[in-house]
């Protein structure tokens, strides 16, 4: 990635961070649980779980391709992508948390789906990780993780997207924020605005912690196999 | 609204060292990896 991408990521993230906090709150108080203010951190819980589930698809299209071609290559990009994926989901549940306290009156209850299946959702990638150090053999872990990712990441779209609609009557999470059920968008211009250049800012971002962290992993396996 | 500047300046604050700290991070590599190649 060249400065100038840097530059826009800097630039865009700080714009949005401002625009998040200074224009009208995404929410009228008229129909906001608990004060207004507290829907401004939407701007950011939601391309945090968007980000998430990106990572989950673009870890599941690696294990395809590992699985086609048995390039090593492919692993550690879908080894990476479950890492940092597993990573936005923590922030994403994290900010959840806090909204869930502001507007519901609870950091977290167990009736909820939304926090039972991110919970499920977290449980079965530390799974991953698990059967990951258990296995020596790098060709049989690679193989068996990449079926495993596939098979995750259907998992995790199902617990992120299908789930808590099927059992909305346990969930209070809104389900038409973004789109309603026409597939109409929802938002006023403004909020639009912010909301998309937020998502791009951080799918941006995800790319750049993402490349980062391939050529960190590329940089460990080589120095691996220089001291052998 | 005094309550938002003061979430708003911590949000930008930890995005600015979480900018710099990629920032500097993509830099060493860097130069890891041109070491690596030559």
């Amino acid at each position: 990635m060249n400065m100038w991408w840097k530059i826009i990521i800097f630039l865009g993230m700080s714009a949005v961070i401002v625009s998040a906090f200074l224009t009208a709150s995404p929410m009228r108080a008229a129909n906001s649980l608990g004060p207004a203010d507290v829907y401004r951190i939407f701007y950011f819980h939601v391309p945090q779980a968007w980000v998430a589930s990106l990572a989950f698809v673009l870890s599941m299209i690696y294990s395809i391709r590992f699985l086609k071609t048995r390039n090593m290559e492919y692993d550690t990009k879908a080894l990476t992508a479950n890492k940092l994926g597993v990573m936005f989901a923590i922030v994403a549940m994290v900010t959840g948390s806090i909204f869930a306290k502001m507007t519901w009156g609870e950091f977290w209850n167990w009736s909820e789906i939304r926090e039972v299946s991110v919970f499920i959702l977290l449980l079965i990638y530390g799974g991953y990780f698990a059967l990951r150090s258990a296995i020596a053999d790098p060709d049989t872990r690679a193989n068996l993780s990449a079926v495993i990712s596939i098979i995750f990441a259907v998992a995790a779209l199902f617990l992120i997207f299908v789930l808590p609609r099927i059992y909305s009557v346990f969930s209070q999470h809104p389900s038409d924020s973004i789109i309603d059920k026409s597939g109409q968008i929802t938002m006023g211009p403004t909020v639009r605005m912010i909301f998309f250049s937020s998502l791009i800012m951080f799918t941006a971002l995800f790319f750049w912690i993402y490349n980062l962290s391939i050529r960190v992993a590329r940089l460990t396996a080589n120095k691996l196999l220089e001291n052998k | 609204m005094d309550s938002n500047y003061v979430v708003l300046s911590v949000t930008l604050i930890i995005w600015v060292g979480l900018f710099f700290y990629l920032f500097s991070l993509d830099r060493k590599v860097k130069k890891l990896e041109e070491k690596n190649e030559s």
